[in-house]
């Protein structure tokens, strides 16, 4: 439960200078995919910036932050490794939502069930890619993960 | 005097605990995450009895917390302020998550339909309380709504996801055998 009371409380502290740097990390997400689609992409003026995005990198820092059960060195490896992987997943799924844009813009809309599948899909990443990433990273040094059930022998050493 | 094999020296590394359970625990949940969002799109009346659901239990709540309620089909409005209830305003959401987790984690059938129902039934009342907060934060204080919007449907929804699951885990390793 130590574990929890941590992760709640960085992910509080974390929550206002995610919530700012928001904006800074959109226009470098979609930076990102206009360089590599060769297509400039620029924010909706419109709209607000979403914050669910760097939100969630702040969230993932708090679980790794909380994981005090993991060395140091690992917690740090971790968080660097997490920001990597969530900002890849999101100019993934930018890549994808642009990639279907163009197919429809070139073919026609997709049948309505295909759109539902790829919406369905790609909103896994907004509220599960963080747990996930941490899961992969760090949850082998949580005593609560299935470690105990899932458990494969370990080869025996021998002392003699 | 035997000589250890520098292979076999404990390091932080083979010290650690093996990472193959979890990953298969990952893999589990991520399949599970990916079919509870697929059941939610492709099955419409899942998100619409949903988003009635919320209504019906969101509206006693508001009225009881303040005066001049109204409902015009799927927007409230109370306190001054009105809020659509779209499929992110529900706990599905949530419900897909701690869903995939219970059902990934290795445990017997029983265990699992009361951590179902039980976290179900939280996340339900987290949701009710969290859109009362919003209302609340709206009226008063609306220059703060988009953080606490992102924090209260973010970072406490997965809050009260992990603590919900951490708390069933204890419960079934209080119910496996030794």
């Amino acid at each position: 439960m130590m574990w929890f009371l941590r992760f709640l409380l960085w992910a509080t502290l974390l929550a206002y200078p995610c919530l700012r740097l928001a904006g800074t990390y959109q226009r470098l997400l979609l930076g990102t995919v206009s360089v590599i689609v060769g297509v400039e992409l620029l924010p909706d003026a419109r709209s607000a910036p979403d914050l669910a995005a760097a939100n969630m990198v702040g969230l993932y820092v708090a679980m790794c932050l909380a994981t005090t059960s993991a060395p140091r060195h690992d917690r740090w490896r971790a968080v660097l490794i997490g920001i990597t992987v969530l900002t890849g997943l999101e100019c993934a799924t930018a890549l994808a939502s642009f990639g279907l844009s163009s197919l429809e813009a070139r073919r026609g809309p997709w049948p309505a069930t295909a759109r539902a599948v790829f919406e369905a899909l790609s909103s896994v990443p907004r509220l599960g890619a963080g747990p996930a990433v941490w899961l992969f990273t760090l949850g082998r040094w949580t005593p609560w993960m299935p470690t105990a059930r899932f458990k494969r022998i370990a080869p025996t050493q021998s002392a003699a | 005097m035997l000589a250890v094999p520098a292979s076999s020296r404990p390091t932080p590394d083979n010290l650690a605990p093996p990472r193959g359970p979890h990953v298969v625990f990952l893999v589990r949940l991520v399949s599970f995450w990916c079919l509870g969002f697929l059941i939610v799109a492709l099955v419409p009346s899942v998100e619409r009895v949903a988003i009635r659901g919320t209504l019906a239990t969101l509206l006693p709540v508001l009225r009881a917390a303040f005066a001049d309620v109204r409902q015009v089909v799927n927007q409230v409005s109370a306190n001054g302020v009105t809020l659509e209830i779209v499929s992110d305003c529900t706990p599905l959401v949530g419900i897909v998550l701690l869903s995939g987790a219970i059902l990934a984690y290795p445990s017997s059938a029983p265990l699992k339909l009361v951590g179902l129902a039980a976290g179900w039934a939280v996340l339900w009342i987290y949701d009710i309380a969290r859109i009362t907060a919003l209302i609340v934060v709206l009226a008063r204080w609306p220059g703060a709504f988009d953080l606490t919007h992102i924090y209260l449907w973010q970072t406490c929804t997965i809050a009260v996801v992990v603590g919900l699951f951490l708390l069933w885990t204890r419960l079934v390793s209080r119910g496996a055998p030794a």
